[in-house]
């Protein structure tokens, strides 16, 4: 489902050349859970950023469901994310003009599902937010923002969901029940779940685990 | 774009509406197209209006005047033109009713006088005014109310002029073109022309002004005047309401360019606030356009969703503008519309059209560049802020958009000059007030913050937003310095109409007074209470000679055609008058005054010596009857052709015209009501002469009213624009004022310390807008006064103290009005508004 090959990315700044990411290669098949883990600076968010043709590498290959994604330009990655690709974002990157519930039909619009006020309601219930679908992003708590975020990224149905520290702005408690709500979806859609975080309990909740030390892969859980 | 996209677009608008940001953008757009409508609308109608009534002045829109007959076939090339035309003979002549005898001044007109405007006319005295688009008919006659009484005679009476006898049918209380007619000498009678040749008072060599009257379109005006410069001989002016009255032609071209200059203005100022808010809508989507890359949105699909939007905004703001357009111009006629003696013409479509071109001009030139920005927003975005920012391309956005100004103030202005004067000044000024605010901002002493008062974290907000404040304050500085240059401009236009014509000036002119008669003449304004404005002695000449040869013109068609000028055998008749002293508001330019007795010196005008090639040195015959005297060129004179007061185009030394039997002249004020005051002048001194000009003071003074209302009501729209614009600006710097006044407050910071250091920052900064506006007010002021209104330009030392005040209390006020909210969020809710 996901191939990276000798994936590099590199970038220019004041002090010389830095090395974000050197030489990635993994596979994530369809229907996995695979946890990102390091610590801060080793590169996971931008492995993500790669792996979900958000940025392209300096140097290697990426193939999203089946797509040489670093081959293609920004307009074509977007088609393939818009097919393939949900996310959820620590920061949650709600619009904060736009209600919960439009927040939730924004990506089945764009895709040009049907009855997208549908889907986004069904969601918002299933996040247990049925009441609250009017309320805009300000009215809302930090867990109640991530459970709509959490709506939105499968109410596109897309095959693959990348999560970038998801809990990171949560306290403990929330965490968790963002965390169940998370991993209860994606058993429900079957959907790919790869997520970057440095919360070791989080990273138990995926079978998988790839540990990044100094933008080089130094552990992945499944190659013992 | 398929339906469902299309309900897509609409879908998505309307969510954007409750940004905000949207609400500003089309705030500034539908500013543009109503200030642009509405000022179109009201110069137009108001122009139509004012040059109509202006050329009733003369009752047509072209005349032809002469001393000598007008050839008949003249008349047959005006209607080959497809122009109106009419006759009009204008002499002075004895009236006879019954035994009394009465010098009256008459005017014989063809059946299709008045060409334009109407005559006030009066079936019997004490009636009603009534409006009348012709004269009396053959056989008779209407004559001035207070000619009855001299002549002890009624309507219905019997009136002798020359041979032939006319039956009195009603009074002439106002003629259109009754200020424009030399030969006023005495009450006025009114006949037909068809009554001229029995009345054989028009013979060869009689004192007879002939004029050719004609009316019609623009293109057959021109085409017509063309053709008749060619054929016009010596003697012959040809004239429109600009020659005719040069002082009311100044001031309603003034008054034009001044409209013009400040419509060009308010779409400066629309232009800044749509680019301003365009601005702050791209740079408030970024977050947006990021989640929707992420979701999949490809750039086209960007930019095609955020232009459908934009071309939404500019159809509702050309339907929303057009319609506010529309009512405030009528607001504005209406107010105006009971000065106006004509009826308003139609309003034109023009004035839409331009409103909507505006809209899309505004839209490609100041939103375009801002949104096309838009799609390079990089996905990125949703995880790492900083790299998902593309760079703005400030100096393509400044091209594309000051490409677009000078595309709307030509459009707007039609003038080349007043456009690339209007942004070489703005973009001089932008350049100078950037380097000036920077280097002020970096220089301020105490900007450190150390002390926790109001003035540090002021001056701390300022320096810290450094970019963004130079910005402002060059955004209020052409605001500010826009709404100067158009109240100086006024308060110059407005003061010079007023001197022009100040309260009680001479309204009634009296010639003829026989050198036996200055005493009693005095003697009988001062037992009246009236005041002369000097007597001034005088003779109608004739300039015969030029250094010994016949007079030659050189402005004609021929001279410029580089063949000989015409001559002038006969010469021209002059008023001439003598004086020992240089006369009030005449500036000697070249040449010296002479001393107290010296004959045989002359004195010109500037024009008049330019048009007969004349300079100093040069001999000047003049004759009267059997006299004449030769007289030298001594100096030039400029004259102040703007004050209603006698003006001599020929002055000689004292001693120069003894050989000419001399009248005086004299004029003096006569109070609304006083008329009677004439008949008892003309009882005393029956052979005086008496020009009155208070009708026409009467229409001078209401038209500049018209005018001077225009000016106000327009500089009024224009400070709307301009608090528009603030407010756009002011807005720009809302979400860091939210963020830091939240940390300051959530560090401690007391509300009334909060709020006090805004006052200050927004008072620092408009203080310093108003003076750098009031230097740069002061430059673009003088130039256009020299360039473009021909006036004299003035220094305001008063403007650098009105100025930083003005823009130190307009931006604090505008600016606390936006930016209040920032002080009464709680800290809790805008640090997590900022953090989500």
């Amino acid at each position: 489902m996901i191939i990276a090959s000798q994936l590099c990315k590199t970038v220019d700044s004041h002090e010389g050349r830095l090395h974000i990411l050197q030489d990635i290669n993994l596979r994530i098949e369809a229907g996995e859970a695979v946890a990102i883990v390091g610590a801060s600076g080793s590169g996971k968010t931008t492995l993500l950023s790669l792996l979900a043709g958000l940025d392209l590498p300096s140097s290697g290959s990426i193939q999203l469901a089946g797509e040489e994604i670093t081959s293609l330009n920004e307009d074509q990655r977007a088609e393939v994310r818009a097919r393939y690709v949900g996310f959820v974002f620590q920061s949650f990157q709600l619009l904060p003009s736009l209600t919960a519930l439009e927040n939730v039909m924004l990506p089945a619009e764009l895709k040009g599902l049907e009855q997208p006020r549908q889907i986004a309601e069904q969601f918002l219930e299933r996040v247990g937010l049925a009441e609250r679908v009017r309320h805009y992003p300000r009215q809302l708590s930090g867990g109640e923002q991530q459970r709509v975020a959490i709506a939105r990224a499968f109410a596109g149905q897309a095959p693959i969901l990348f999560a970038d520290e998801p809990t990171g702005n949560l306290d403990t408690h929330t965490g968790a029940i963002i965390i169940d709500l998370l991993f209860a979806l994606n058993r429900e859609q079957g959907t790919t779940l790869v997520l970057v975080t440095h919360e070791q309990r989080l990273a138990q909740r995926c079978a998988r685990q790839l540990e990044l030390s100094a933008g080089r892969l130094v552990k992945d859980s499944a190659q013992p | 774009m398929n339906s469902k996209q299309l309900a897509l677009t609409f879908r998505l608008l309307g969510r954007d509406w409750r940004g905000g940001e949207l609400g500003l953008l089309l705030a500034a757009l539908v500013v543009a197209v109503t200030i642009v409508v509405a000022i179109a609308l009201f110069v137009d109608r108001i122009q139509g209006a004012i040059l109509g009534e202006s050329n009733q002045f003369l009752a047509a829109d072209r005349l032809i005047r002469s001393n000598v007959a007008i050839p008949t076939h003249w008349a047959d090339i005006a209607q080959s033109n497809d122009l109106r035309h009419a006759e009009v003979l204008n002499f002075p002549t004895m009236a006879m009713a019954g035994d009394q005898l009465r010098l009256v001044a008459v005017k014989a007109a063809s059946n299709e006088y008045p060409l334009l405007g109407q005559v006030t006319f009066l079936s019997a005295p004490g009636g009603r005014d009534q409006l009348v688009s012709g004269g009396p008919a053959a056989g008779e006659v209407w004559v001035s109310p207070r000619l009855l009484p001299l002549l002890e005679v009624d309507i219905g009476e019997p009136l002798m002029i020359g041979e032939v006898e006319l039956t009195i049918t009603g009074l002439v209380v106002r003629e259109p073109d009754a200020g424009f007619s030399a030969f006023a000498y005495g009450p006025r009678v009114l006949m037909n022309l068809d009554d001229i040749a029995q009345s054989g008072v028009v013979q060869p060599g009689s004192r007879v002004q002939h004029n050719l009257l004609v009316s019609g379109s623009a293109d057959a005006l021109s085409s017509w005047e063309a053709a008749m410069r060619e054929q016009l001989r010596p003697d012959d002016q040809l004239m429109g309401v600009k020659e005719a009255q040069p002082r009311l032609a100044q001031s309603i071209d003034r008054a034009e360019r001044f409209l013009l200059l400040a419509g060009a203005m308010g779409v400066v100022l629309a232009g800044v606030a749509i680019a301003i808010a365009s601005r702050r809508y791209t740079e408030r989507h970024y977050d947006y356009v990021g989640v929707l890359k992420s979701l999949g949105a490809t750039s086209n699909k960007i930019l095609s969703l955020y232009l459908s939007h934009l071309i939404i905004l500019c159809f509702i703001a050309v339907f929303t503008g057009s319609i506010l357009g529309w009512f405030l111009h009528w607001v504005a006629v209406d107010s105006v519309r009971g000065l106006l003696l004509v009826d308003l013409p139609e309003p034109g479509y023009a004035a839409l059209v331009l409103g909507a071109a505006t809209a899309g001009i505004s839209f490609l030139a100041f939103a375009c560049p801002a949104l096309l920005h838009l799609q390079k927003v990089a996905p990125m975005r949703v995880l790492r802020r900083e790299l998902g920012t593309p760079d703005f391309n400030s100096r393509l956005v400044l091209w594309v958009g000051m490409g677009g100004l000078l595309a709307l103030i030509y459009l707007y202005s039609s003038s080349l000059v007043i456009t690339v004067s209007l942004l070489l000044v703005i973009g001089l000024l932008g350049a100078l007030v950037m380097g000036l605010t920077w280097c002020l901002i970096r220089i301020a002493p105490g900007l450190d913050g150390r002390a926790a008062n109001a003035w540090a974290l002021a001056l701390a907000a300022i320096r810290r937003r450094s970019r963004h404040s130079a910005l402002q304050v060059f955004v209020f500085t052409v605001v500010i310095l826009l709404v100067l240059v158009l109240a100086l401009l006024r308060n110059a236009l407005l003061e010079e109409w007023r001197l022009q014509i100040p309260p009680e000036t001479p309204n009634h002119f009296v010639l003829n007074i026989s050198p036996y008669e200055v005493d009693g003449f005095v003697d009988l304004l001062q037992q009246h209470g009236y005041e002369h404005a000097g007597i001034y002695p005088t003779a109608r000449v004739r300039m015969s000679a030029h250094n010994g040869q016949p007079l030659r013109r050189q402005d004609g068609p021929a001279s410029q055609e580089g063949a000989a000028a015409p001559s002038d055998q006969a010469g021209r008749s002059i008023n001439i008058t003598w004086s020992e002293q240089l006369p009030e508001d005449n500036l000697l330019i070249d040449g010296q005054w002479w001393d107290d007795a010296e004959p045989g010196g002359v004195s010109l005008e500037e024009e008049f010596a330019t048009r007969y090639g004349i300079k100093i040195g040069d001999r000047l015959r003049f004759s009267l009857a059997d006299a004449s005297v030769e007289l030298q060129v001594r100096n030039i004179r400029q004259l102040d052709w703007e004050r209603m007061r006698p003006n001599f185009f020929v002055i000689a030394s004292p001693g120069s015209l003894e050989a000419f039997d001399l009248v005086s002249m004299t004029s003096f004020y006569l109070p609304p009501g006083n008329k009677a005051f004439l008949n008892t002048l003309l009882r005393e001194l029956p052979t005086v002469s008496i020009i009155e000009m208070d009708r026409v003071i009467e229409q001078v003074t209401r038209i500049i009213d018209q005018v001077s209302m225009a000016v106000e009501l327009v500089l009024l729209l224009i400070a709307l624009a301009a608090a528009i614009v603030l407010l756009a600006s002011i807005q720009t710097s809302m979400d860091e004022r939210f963020r830091d006044n939240a940390i300051l407050k959530t560090l401690g910071a007391r509300l009334g310390l909060l709020r006090q250091a805004m006052r200050l920052e927004f008072a620092f900064l408009g203080a310093m807008a108003g003076l750098l506006a009031a230097g740069g007010a002061e430059l673009v002021a003088a130039l256009l006064q020299t360039r473009i209104l021909d006036m004299q330009p003035q220094f305001h030392p008063w403007l650098f103290l009105v100025g930083p005040a003005m823009g130190a209390v307009i931006v604090t006020l505008i600016g606390l009005a936006v930016a209040r909210r920032s002080l009464s969020a709680t800290p809790m809710t805008v640090l997590r508004q900022l953090s989500s």
